[in-house]
């Protein structure tokens, strides 16, 4: 089952625009809105 | 979402991607883009919050080719895509403790959750 509102978000941990590291555990404590695209071009 | 960045109320805005890590710093100049922008080349993100590909004839169905119309009549031209196409998008709001308020899984490519939606969410989850 696919996760939904009120489960645990899953960790992200992948490296960003600028090749640092970047976690979602690392902001806990405020909100994140994910965007997840559907490609580039 | 980029032109709204000051109502979200403190919460952070991550742009998750399919694309190699070595296109995204132009990508983000490119778009003026204010915030973080992610390189999930491997697609461990997209499955772990339950992204995958839809079927081709949604994907390209009459909206999209709607859309491709209007591109070409403001003179965009059409690229021969270089990513997989197929590949679904969405939106998802993470509260201060690490639950999910607010999910929306893509069914096509028009298939998006509006900027005042994410807004509203992002900043009643306490951001």
């Amino acid at each position: 089952m696919p996760v939904d509102v009120g489960d645990a978000a899953p960790e992200i941990d992948l490296p960003d625009h600028a090749g640092r590291r970047w976690r979602l555990s690392d902001h806990r404590g405020r909100a994140v809105v994910l965007i997840f695209h559907r490609h580039l071009a | 979402m980029r032109d709204r960045i000051d109502e979200l109320g403190g919460a952070a805005v991550a742009l998750v991607t399919f694309t190699r890590q070595r296109n995204l710093r132009g990508y983000r100049g490119r778009h003026r883009l204010p915030f973080v922008v992610l390189a999930d080349e491997e697609r461990v993100a997209y499955r772990a919050y339950g992204l995958g590909r839809g079927p081709w004839w949604r994907v390209y169905g009459l909206s999209t080719l709607r859309r491709y119309g209007q591109l070409l009549r403001l003179g965009r031209r059409l690229q021969r895509p270089t990513e997989d196409t197929l590949q679904l998008g969405g939106d998802f709001v993470v509260g201060p403790d690490g639950r999910l308020v607010y999910v929306f899984r893509s069914r096509g490519p028009d298939d998006r959750p509006s900027v005042d939606d994410l807004l509203a969410f992002a900043r009643s989850s306490g951001a």
